[in-house]
Parts: structure tokens; C-alpha cells; sequence
């Protein structure tokens, strides 16, 4: 997306002035909304939608039982693949790299998705497919999608039946409970982070940092840092077990060609927790019925 | 005459047809005052295995208005911008070519990027003069790749698939700097007498596209201070976009833009009417919501339940 000097310089003067283009200040977040569950094929799904409606992405986790690597047998997998919709102009194409290597290795415990050592082991594939991306900050949406999506993962009980038992030779069996009652969630799911974005934009000497931008204050920045956080925070548990615990970073990645000097990363992490810790991002499944009882569903 | 029409019979009644239809069939065999014409919202194809007929397919959704053997579609609902001449229509360069500058005016990629010719601007100090080989190389100082203009329909070529020729001949229509661009889809925009008004107590200048484009800027106020007696009329906009587009925005200035801005796009979210009277009348419901309930804040008017409320007399 191109964009004119006098607009870009229109946006960064907003940021500096603490308003930007749609009234927020630096540090604001846009709302969220999301709903589980549509995909009836699959073991957990997420749709997540600005409430402006620009972006919108659907995530689906399939699971499936997979011979492990002979170097980590007892290990599982995760695979987060990103595709978009047809005629979809502004497609990114490291966003698939990006998304794994920021967030496959904090998603869940691998060694607990494992059944049996050198035999059976889950292998999760994250489908990640974004329908519009008009509203920028298409990561941070990517990845509050995976982390809903996450959380509602369930995968079906698994009985190993050891070898040499019930036939089934010198190798283990499984029996698959198909009953939905007796699939559990994956454990260790509510620790899933979630990534921030911040953009830098240039004004003078010292850079305008913000978080959450839309694709015009995109077009502007000189740099884009993604920080992956994890916020500790199980979406029902949170109100009853109020922990004052920071959230923790579990990984940096610049965005991008361009240098950016080694000293701003220290102002970049600590404007990213100071953000998040006003954080609005809200994920709630409820405001979508308020949206379908209240608006004629358009487009 | 084997044209065979579904809407022949009866013309009270409206037919719909979808993209893909086929609406009429002739065969070419015949005397050629007996087909159809192709009007808007149609194209013909020939199917080579029944002989040399010829059918006319609906590439629209809409309703089919026939006059005698003219059959055009007139579509349900404009989402894609369908030029007329005379539009006010704001958009970005996308290109600068040898005479020429491509525009793009339309955020759906199935519309085609219109053409403003170096004829159709106004050349810096207004003189009216044929445009030389340097002035074509210079173009790209007047109009730069990513520049958002504010523009007339000056042509809509027919033969080209609708392309749109724009001219930029009045001193209405500039370069835009210094404000802020909502999209909004362009059925949203009634066309009406004039497309750039003063809203807010004249306080913010809005130039309402019918493309759906809306430019927000403050509003150009003539300072006396700059202007001599020897100026021309040319010389004296030349010297106010100048003015207007270096001089720094107020804070109080930016939140009526923002606050504007997010009106606008409360009115796109629930797919309501863009007009400049619904836009002022959510703007002050805001106003008054912030007052009564010291809770929204600007960016908080795009939050559901506040959208809801702040559009409540708009939704039937």
C-alpha cells in the first residue's frame, strides 16, 4: 500500500500528539471479537474479526496421530500453515515463517502431546486463513485466533493397549474413545502468547512507537518489532485468581529490512508492557450475538 | 425473429437475473435489424455448437430493463463504483506514464484504474497554454506516485469496459494534503448538489466521493496576511493549499477529525446511508454521550454496544 508524504506525515504528527487517525492514543489496542467452534471438522476453531470488520481471519486446529521423528520420539508437533482468500492483494508472504518460528515453540508442552513414545504422538496442524487483512496488524490477529482457537481444543481420549496384547503384534495399539464427553483439552493450553506488534515511526530523532496499527499507519513505519508475550491469562480463571504477575516476553523478531539501533529494543519491550498491561484487546464470543441481533449482517 | 426474451410479455413485472444468466438468445443467421442490443450490465457470447447462435448473458445481479431490442441489467445494489460523468471522485495515483497519470478509485480490485491526462490539470500559475515536452517530464512534480486527488469525471469510455477519464480543470479540485481518508463502500454515497461541504461550525472542510472516498481536512481559511493585490485568482489557491498544507494541526483540530472520522465509519459499520447530516447528527450523539456519561472516548465510539447506541434512529 503506498500512501502520499503529506499522509504519512498527517499520521505520525497524530501519533506523536497522543491521537491518532481514529482517536486512540499510542498505547490503545482495537476490540476483538471472536467465535468458536464453527468448524464442525475440526478439534478447535476460531473465527476473530476487528469490530470495524477489515480484518477478519479464521483459524482451525486439526489434530492427528503421527509416528514421531526418530530423534525426538517422544515429542509431538505443531504446524501452523497460513493461506489466503482468492484475490486477497495485500498477502504477506512470510507471514507463515514468521507465525511458526514466533510462536510454534511457547504454544504447548510438546513432550505432552505424546501417547506413546516412538509409536504414537499428536501432531497438531494449525490452519490460519485470513479472508480480509484491510485493517493492518495482521499478526496480533493471527495469533489471538491461535490462542482462542487454543483454548478450545479438545482431542479425543486415547487408550494405548500395549504390545503383545489384544493382537495387535509386537508394535502398541490405540483405542480412540469417540465420545466427545471423554475428550480432554490440551494441557498447558492457557499459557498460549499472544503477539504485539509495535511499529516505529519516524519523527525527527527519536522514533513514535505504537501498538496495534491500522495499514495506513503501517505504510508509514520504518520498523515493525513483534513481541511475543505470554499474559498468563485463562480467560474464565482470571477474575476469581487475580494474579499480579507480569507478563513475560517470550521472543523479539524485527520485521523487515532496515537497521534499528540495539537500545531501542529495551524501549520497545518496556513500551510493549506498559501497554499490555491497559491492554483492551477483549476476546468474547457473547458480542457477536449483540452484533447479529443488532446489525443486518452486510457484505 | 427467434429472440426469445423472458421479459418480453410482460414488462410491469421485474426480472431478476444473476451473473451468468442468460437473458436472451438469437441466431446471427439472421437479418441483423432483428437482434437484440447489448446494453450495460450484459455481454454477448456466440456458442459455436448450435450453429451461429447468439446469446446475451447478465454479468450482473440485477433487474432487466428493456427498451424495444435494447436489454440492459440495472444492478441490485452499486457495491462497485460505476462512473458518471460529473462525479466528484477522490483517489491515488497510482502510476505517472508519459501524458498521463492512472488513478486508482475504487478499493475492489475488479474496477479499472481511471486515467487523468496532463491536459486535464491545471498547470501551476493557471495560465492556459499547450502543454510542452517538459511539462510532461516534470509531471511527477505536480502529481506524485501515492498523492490523493480530488477529481471530476471528465469521461466514461464505453468501449473500454467503462474506464474513467478525469479532469481536474476548477480550482474546487486539488491535491489533497494534511487530513485524514475514510473508504467507505460507494453505495453508501447519494450523489447530491454539492460534494464538498463545511461541517462542525465550519471548522473541517469534507469532500464526500461518490466513489466512497471521503476526505476530511480543516478548513481553508483565507488569510489576508499572505495574499497581495497583484495576485490572480490562480496564484491565490496556489498559495492557500500551500498554507493549508504546511501548517501543523491543533490537538483540538485532530479530535474533531478523529472523532468525524470514527462517526463515518460507524455509519459503514452498520451499513447506513453516509450522508452529511447522519454523520454531523452521530458526531453529536457522541458529543452527548461523552458529556451524560463521561465514558466514550473517542476511539471508544467503535466499540460494538457504542456504535449500536450511536446509531440507533439510522437502523430501521
Amino acid at each position: 500500500m503506498s500512501i502520499s508524504t503529506s499522509e504519512s506525515k498527517f499520521i505520525i504528527e497524530g501519533c506523536r500528539d497522543g491521537c491518532r487517525v481514529d482517536g486512540r492514543s499510542r498505547k490503545d489496542f482495537r476490540l476483538y471479537s471472536s467465535v468458536v467452534g464453527d468448524f464442525a471438522l475440526s478439534c478447535g476453531s476460531a473465527r476473530i474479526f476487528l469490530a470495524t470488520k477489515e480484518t477478519h481471519v479464521l483459524v482451525s486446529i486439526k489434530a492427528e496421530l503421527v509416528v514421531p521423528a526418530s530423534s525426538s520420539p517422544s515429542e509431538g508437533t505443531v504446524e501452523v500453515h497460513v493461506d489466503y482468500m482468492q484475490g486477497n492483494n495485500n498477502r504477506d508472504d512470510d507471514l507463515e515463517s514468521t507465525l511458526s518460528n514466533l510462536l510454534v515453540p511457547h504454544l504447548v508442552d510438546k513432550k505432552k502431546l505424546c501417547i506413546a513414545p516412538d509409536y504414537f504422538v499428536w501432531k497438531l496442524n494449525i490452519d490460519v486463513f485470513v479472508i480480509t487483512s484491510g485493517g493492518g496488524s495482521l499478526i496480533d490477529a493471527c495469533s489471538h485466533g491461535i490462542h482462542t482457537a487454543l483454548q478450545k481444543t479438545l482431542l479425543p481420549s486415547i487408550t494405548v493397549v500395549p504390545a503383545n496384547e489384544g493382537g495387535g503384534g509386537n508394535k502398541p495399539t490405540v483405542q480412540v474413545d469417540s465420545d466427545i464427553k471423554a475428550a480432554e483439552c490440551i494441557p498447558g493450553v492457557e499459557n498460549v502468547p499472544i503477539i504485539v506488534t509495535v511499529s516505529l515511526l519516524k519523527h525527527k530523532k527519536i522514533p513514535v512507537m505504537i501498538v496495534d496499527a491500522t495499514s495506513e499507519e503501517e505504510a508509514c513505519a520504518f520498523s515493525k518489532v513483534h513481541v511475543v508475550l505470554d499474559r498468563d491469562e485463562s480467560s474464565s480463571s482470571s477474575s476469581s485468581s487475580k494474579k499480579d504477575r507480569e507478563p513475560m516476553i517470550c521472543a523479539l523478531h524485527k520485521a523487515g529490512g532496515g537497521a534499528l539501533p540495539f537500545v531501542l529494543l529495551q524501549d520497545v519491550t518496556s513500551f510493549v508492557l506498559e501497554a499490555s498491561s491497559s491492554s483492551r484487546v477483549v476476546v468474547s464470543d457473547s458480542l457477536h450475538h449483540l452484533l447479529q441481533d443488532n446489525f443486518s449482517i452486510q457484505q | 425473429m427467434t429472440t426469445t426474451t423472458p421479459s418480453s410479455s410482460s414488462l410491469s413485472i421485474a426480472h431478476l437475473v444473476i451473473p451468468g444468466q442468460v437473458i436472451a438468445t438469437s441466431s446471427s443467421n439472421n437479418n441483423k435489424s432483428d437482434r437484440f442490443l447489448r446494453g450495460h450490465g450484459t455481454y454477448v457470447e456466440s456458442s459455436s455448437n448450435k450453429g451461429n447462435e447468439e446469446r446475451l448473458i447478465s454479468s450482473v445481479c440485477g433487474i432487466i430493463h428493456r427498451v424495444n431490442k435494447l436489454i440492459t441489467v440495472i444492478p441490485y445494489n452499486e457495491s462497485i463504483y460505476k462512473g458518471n460523468v460529473g462525479d466528484l471522485v477522490i483517489g491515488r495515483i497510482s502510476s505517472v506514464s508519459s501524458s498521463r497519470w492512472t488513478v486508482i478509485i475504487s478499493n475492489s480490485s475488479c474496477m479499472k484504474d481511471a486515467q487523468l491526462p496532463l491536459s486535464g490539470v491545471h498547470l501551476p500559475g493557471g495560465v492556459q497554454r499547450l502543454r510542452t515536452k517538459q511539462d510532461s517530464l516534470n509531471m511527477s512534480t505536480f502529481l506524485n506516485i501515492g498523492d490523493l486527488i480530488c477529481s471530476e469525471v471528465h469521461k466514461v469510455q464505453q468501449n473500454d469496459g467503462g474506464s474513467l477519464s478525469l479532469h481536474t480543470r476548477s480550482h474546487k479540485y486539488t491535491k489533497l494534503e494534511n487530513g485524514i481518508l475514510v473508504k467507505v463502500p460507494s453505495c453508501l454515497i447519494a450523489r447530491r448538489k454539492s460534494h464538498i461541504l463545511s461541517m462542525i461550525n465550519n471548522k473541517i472542510d469534507v469532500l464526500w466521493g461518490v466513489n466512497g472516498n471521503i476526505w476530511l481536512q480543516r478548513a481553508n481559511t483565507t488569510s489576508s496576511a499572505s495574499a497581495s493585490a497583484s495576485d490572480t485568482i490562480a496564484d491565490l489557491q496556489e498559495k492557500m493549499r500551500l498554507e493549508h498544507s504546511t501548517t501543523p494541526i491543533s490537538l483540538e483540530i485532530r479530535c474533531i477529525l478523529a472523532r468525524l472520522r470514527n462517526s463515518i465509519e460507524c455509519l459503514r459499520i452498520v451499513h447506513t446511508m453516509c450522508t452529511p447530516e447522519n454523520t454531523e447528527s452521530v458526531y453529536c450523539k457522541s458529543l452527548q454521550l461523552e458529556t451524560t456519561m463521561h465514558t466514550t472516548q473517542i476511539a471508544n465510539m467503535l466499540l460494538p454496544e457504542n456504535i449500536i447506541l450511536l446509531t440507533n434512529e439510522f437502523r430501521s
